[in-house]
C-alpha cells in the first residue's frame, strides 16, 4: 500500500475555469446578439459563422505551427469570443473578405504572434478590427440602416448573398439599406456647420429621437449582460465604472459649455459602442489592468481616449483605438498601483529595473 | 495613492456587508465536515509500535534520554529540549524503547529525521502524575508549558512557552483559534464538544498566568454545536470567575479564517503590521487543542502524550475522530477506521494545506490534525494565465498572485521582494480560483527559496566586501604606520645625527667660548 502522491497543496479547486469564464461571456453577450439581429437581420449571425470559420482555423494552424497541443488551446473557447467581440464592431452587412481579415489578423498577428492566450499585449479583437477599420475605411462606414427603416430590407438569403458575394437584388439600391451610423451622423452634420437639434431631426438614424432606437435597445441589452458579468464575478465593477463615469463627465462638462455643438452623456453611453466596450470589450482580462486600483486607471483612461477622439479625432467612435492605447499603458499601470499588502502601511512600488 | 486605498475601502466594506469578513479575500471550498461528526472521539488500539519523532515542533531536534531495550513508563521523559526552541517528549505508554534513528516523518519532501521508536507492552503504566497549582505567573505557566512539551497544535508547531511575553499584563487579550477553517477537519469542533471545560478552562488559566483582562474564543459559525457547548459551559462558570472576560465570538465560514492574522483582524479590526508579533499588540493566540493540552499539564499534571486527529475523506470506510498516543503510524489509523481502496491520496492536513504523506507508516506528531485520504481524482489541464485576477481578489494577504506568479517563473527576486512575496502564507486561496488551474503556491515556495538563497548570498557578499574593506582598511594603516614609524625613525636618527653634529660643536663651543 503506496499512497500515490500528488503534486502540492491545495489538493482542492474552485468550479471555475477558463472554458466557463469564456462561455459565461458569450452568454451574457447573447441579449445584445439578439437585438442586433433584430434591428439589422440576421446579417451578424452570417459573419460569426465566417468569423469562426477562419478563427478557428488560423487559431489551429498557429498551435500547430508553434508546436502546442490543439486540442487544449482551441477548446479554451476565447476565440470564439475574439470572433463575437469583432463582429459586432463591423458593419452587419460587410463582405466576407472583411470578417476573414479581421478574425485573421485578430488571431495570428495579435494573439499567436504575442504568445497565445494569457500572453497577447493587444486586445486580439481591437486590433483585428482596427486593422480593417485604417485598412479599408470605405467599407468600414457603410453601416446597414436597421431593418425598420428600410422600405424594402433585404431578406435572409439575400443578405448571405451580399456578403459572400456583394451583389444586391434588382431593384434594391446600397444607398437605401445604408446609412450613418449615429455617432458618425452627428460628426458629419456638426463638420458641416449644423446643430445637434438640425442633425437629430434630419438623420434619418435617430427616428425622430435623441438616441438612435437601434443604439439604445443594443446599449441596454449590453448593460444586461454586462450586469450579470458582474454578479458572476467575470468582470470587475472598476472598469466599466471608470469608463463610463469618465465619459459622463467629459460629456457633462463640454455640454454644458456649449450644448448645440457637444452631445450629452446619455448620447454618448447610449450611442456607439460605449456600453459594448464598458462590459465586453475593456474588461478583457488578458490585456487590462490587474491590478484594483489600476482597473479603476485603466477604464478612466479609455474613457477619456474615447471622448476624446470621438469629438475632436478623425473617426466617429474610438473603442478600438482607445482601448488599444491603454493596452500599451497596462505595465506601467500595473507597476505603478500595487496593492498595499496586510500589514504594510503603504503600498510599495513595483520595482524597477 | 488616495484612489488605491479608496478602492480597497470599498472592497473590505462589501466584503463585510456581504459576508460579515473583516479581511480581504478569502475563498469557500467544499467544506466535508459532517463526515467525520458522527461519531464521538474514538480510542483506537494501541499501534504495535510508536514512532516518536524528535522534530515535532519548530526547532533544534530534541536530544534522546533513552537507550535501546530501555523499558519506559507511559508519561516519562525520553528525549529533553535542546534550547531554545525545543520541547521534551514523553513517552505516550509503557513500552519497550526498540530503536534510535532515522524513520520517514511528517516532512513534506519525505526525508527521513531523527524519531525514538517504542514497543508498547500494552500494559499502559503511566508515571504518577501530580497536578500543579494554577500558574500565577507569566514564569510558572512558561515552565509548566515547556515540561508538558506543549507546542502549537493548530500545526504551527511552535514551542508555546515561547509564543508568550515575559512580563506579566503585556497580553491584555487571549485570543483562541477555535475556527479550524480547513475543510475536512473536525478534532477541534469534536475536541470543544465533547471537553468545552478542558478549552474554557486552560484558556481561563492561561489567561490568568498572562494577566490578561480578556479572552476571545473566535469560532466559525459552521460549528453550532461546539458554539452550544463552549456558551453553556460559560454559563455554568461565570458565577465564579469575573476577573477576566470571556466572549465566545461567532465568526462567518470563510477560509482561511483560522489563519493567525487573519482571525486577529476578524475578531479586534487590528491589522498585524508586517514587522510586528501580535504579542507586540498585546494580543497571543492558541489554538483550542494547545489549551486543551495546557489544561491537562496544570490540571492532571500531564505532558502532552495523546492527540486527536481527524480521520477521514471518501476513501475512509468510518470517518471519524481518534484520539491516539503520539507516534501512531498513519496506516494503523487508516486501517482502523477502514480504507475503500488501496490507491487513495493521502494528506496530512486538509485539502487546502495539507502535505502529502510519503509514507503510511510515517507517524502522527503532536500537530498532526487530519488523516486525509481521498480517491484521486482526474487532474484538470493547466492552461495559461489569462490574468483574471481571481486569485488577487482571494488573497487574503492583499498580495497580487499573478505578478508574483510571472516573476516567480522568471526568479526574479527584486520583483517578488517588492512584491512581498515573503508575506505570503501559502493557504492556497490563489491557486483555489485559478480558472487556469495553475499550481500558484507550488511557484511561490520554490520562490521563497530563490529569495532566500539570493539573500543569503547577497549577505555572505556584504560580509565577503566588509571583509576585503577591513583588510584593505588594515593594509592601508598597517603601511601608514609603518610610513610613520620610519618617518619617526628617519626623523629620530637624523635628530640625533644633528644633535651628534651640533653635540660635538656644542661641546666644542663652550670650549670656544673657553
Amino acid at each position: 500500500m503506496q499512497p500515490t502522491l500528488m503534486h502540492a497543496s491545495p489538493y482542492d479547486w474552485g468550479q471555475q475555469n477558463v472554458r466557463k469564464v469564456m462561455m459565461q461571456v458569450q452568454m451574457a453577450a447573447t441579449p445584445a446578439l439578439l437585438v442586433h439581429a433584430y434591428f439589422f437581420g440576421i446579417g451578424i449571425f452570417v459573419q460569426i459563422a465566417i468569423g469562426l470559420t477562419f478563427a478557428f482555423l488560423a487559431e489551429a494552424l498557429m498551435l500547430k505551427l508553434r508546436g502546442k497541443p490543439i486540442k487544449p488551446y482551441l477548446t479554451d473557447w476565447s476565440v470564439v469570443l475574439t470572433t463575437i467581440d469583432i463582429v459586432f464592431c463591423l458593419p452587419p452587412t460587410s463582405p466576407w473578405w472583411i470578417v476573414a481579415l479581421a478574425t485573421l489578423f485578430a488571431v495570428v498577428i495579435a494573439k499567436h504572434v504575442f504568445g497565445g492566450l494569457g500572453y497577447n499585449v493587444f486586445n486580439p479583437a481591437m486590433a483585428g478590427y482596427a486593422f480593417v477599420l485604417i485598412s479599408f475605411p470605405a467599407v468600414m462606414t457603410v453601416w446597414h440602416l436597421p431593418n425598420a427603416l428600410v422600405s424594402n430590407p433585404l431578406d435572409a438569403w439575400q443578405t448571405i448573398s451580399f456578403i459572400f458575394s456583394g451583389q444586391l437584388p434588382n431593384g434594391i439600391g446600397l444607398d437605401a439599406l445604408t446609412g450613418a451610423t449615429p455617432l458618425e451622423a452627428t460628426r458629419t452634420g456638426l463638420l458641416n456647420g449644423q446643430t445637434l437639434d438640425q442633425i437629430m431631426q434630419h438623420e434619418i438614424i435617430f427616428a425622430g429621437n435623441s438616441i438612435a432606437p437601434s443604439s439604445f435597445w443594443l446599449s441596454m441589452a449590453f448593460l444586461v449582460g454586462g450586469i450579470g458579468l458582474l454578479i458572476k464575478g467575470i468582470i470587475r465593477w472598476q472598469m466599466p465604472v471608470g469608463f463610463i463615469v469618465a465619459i459622463s463627465l467629459l460629456a457633462t462638462i463640454f455640454h454644458s459649455y456649449d450644448p448645440t455643438h457637444y452631445t450629452n452623456a446619455a448620447f454618448h453611453l447610449l450611442s456607439g459602442a460605449t456600453m459594448f466596450a464598458a462590459f465586453f470589450i475593456i474588461t478583457d482580462p488578458v490585456t487590462g489592468s490587474t491590478t484594483p486600483s489600476g482597473r479603476l486607471y485603466f477604464g478612466i483612461g479609455a474613457g477619456v481616449l474615447v471622448y476624446v477622439i470621438r469629438t475632436w479625432g478623425g473617426y466617429a467612435d474610438a473603442i478600438a483605438f482607445s482601448v488599444l492605447i491603454m493596452n500599451m499603458l497596462v505595465p506601467w499601470i500595473d507597476s505603478v498601483t500595487v496593492p498595499r499588502v496586510y500589514g504594510h502601511n503603504n503600498a510599495k512600488r513595483a520595482h524597477h529595473e | 495613492m488616495f484612489i488605491s486605498r479608496f478602492i480597497e475601502q470599498v472592497d473590505l466594506w462589501w466584503h463585510r456587508l456581504r459576508e460579515g469578513v473583516y479581511f480581504h479575500g478569502g475563498v469557500h471550498p467544499a467544506q466535508n465536515k459532517l463526515i467525520s461528526t458522527h461519531q464521538a472521539i474514538q480510542k483506537p488500539p494501541l499501534a504495535e509500535k510508536l514512532i516518536i519523532s524528535l522534530t515535532q515542533h519548530i526547532g533544534p531536534a530534541s536530544v534522546p534520554q533513552v537507550t535501546i531495550g530501555q523499558r519506559v513508563l507511559g508519561g516519562e521523559l525520553i528525549a529533553r529540549c535542546a534550547p531554545p526552541l525545543g520541547v521534551p517528549i514523553h513517552a505516550p505508554t509503557s513500552g519497550t524503547i526498540t530503536d534510535i534513528g532515522d524513520y520517514v516523518t511528517n516532512h513534506p519532501s519525505g526525508i527521513p529525521g531523527p524519531c525514538i521508536v517504542l514497543t508498547p507492552d500494552g500494559l499502559d503504566e503511566m508515571l504518577p502524575f501530580t497536578p500543579k497549582a494554577a500558574p500565577h505567573s507569566v514564569q510558572s505557566l512558561k515552565a509548566i508549558l515547556l515540561h508538558a512539551g506543549i507546542i502549537g497544535m493548530g500545526g504551527a508547531g511552535f514551542p508555546s512557552f515561547r509564543k508568550i511575553a515575559n512580563k506579566a499584563g503585556q497580553i491584555h487579550t487571549l485570543i483562541v483559534n477555535a475556527a479550524e477553517c480547513e475543510p475536512f477537519i473536525t478534532c477541534d469542533d469534536m475536541l470543544m464538544r465533547e471537553r468545552p471545560h478542558e478549552v474554557i478552562e486552560g484558556a481561563m488559566m492561561v489567561a490568568t498566568a498572562l494577566g490578561a483582562k480578556k479572552v476571545i474564543i473566535g469560532i466559525e459559525n459552521n460549528k453550532p454545536e461546539a458554539i452550544a457547548a463552549l456558551q453553556t459551559y460559560q454559563q455554568q462558570m461565570s458565577v465564579n470567575d469575573v476577573a477576566i472576560e470571556l466572549l465566545v465570538s461567532v465568526v462567518p465560514t470563510i477560509y482561511p479564517m483560522g489563519s493567525a492574522n487573519q482571525l486577529i483582524t476578524q475578531l479586534t479590526g487590528i491589522e498585524v503590521p508586517a514587522d510586528a508579533h501580535s504579542t507586540d499588540l498585546g494580543l497571543v493566540m492558541f489554538n483550542v487543542a494547545t489549551l486543551a493540552a495546557a489544561y491537562r499539564a496544570i490540571k492532571i499534571g500531564k505532558p502532552v502524550l495523546t492527540r486527536i486527529i481527524t480521520v477521514t475523506g471518501f476513501a475512509i470506510e468510518r470517518p471519524c475522530n481518534v484520539e491516539v498516543p503520539i507516534g501512531t503510524p498513519y496506516e494503523h489509523i487508516a486501517r482502523w477506521a477502514g480504507l475503500k481502496t488501496p490507491h487513495g491520496t493521502w494528506l496530512m492536513g486538509g485539502p487546502m494545506m495539507g502535505i502529502p504523506l510519503h509514507s503510511p507508516q510515517a507517524p502522527v506528531i503532536k500537530t498532526s490534525n487530519c488523516l486525509l485520504i481521498n480517491t484521486p481524482e482526474p487532474t484538470s489541464e493547466t492552461l495559461p494565465c489569462i490574468r483574471c485576477g481571481a486569485c488577487m481578489d482571494a488573497c487574503p494577504i492583499n498580495l497580487l498572485p499573478q505578478q508574483l506568479y510571472w516573476y516567480a517563473k522568471s526568479d526574479n527576486v527584486n520583483q517578488l521582494n517588492a512584491l512581498n512575496l515573503n508575506d505570503c502564507i501559502e493557504c492556497g486561496c490563489c491557486a483555489y480560483v485559478c480558472p487556469s488551474h495553475i499550481p500558484l503556491v507550488q511557484y511561490y515556495r520554490h520562490a521563497k527559496v530563490a529569495v532566500r538563497k539570493d539573500k543569503a548570498e547577497k549577505e555572505a557578499q556584504q560580509r565577503a566586501k566588509q571583509r576585503h574593506e577591513a583588510q584593505l582598511t588594515r593594509k592601508a594603516n598597517e603601511e601608514k604606520e609603518r610610513a610613520e614609524r620610519l618617518a619617526a625613525k628617519k626623523a629620530a636618527i637624523m635628530a640625533a645625527d644633528a644633535e651628534n653634529n651640533v653635540a660635538p660643536s656644542a661641546a666644542q663651543a663652550p670650549k670656544e667660548l673657553t
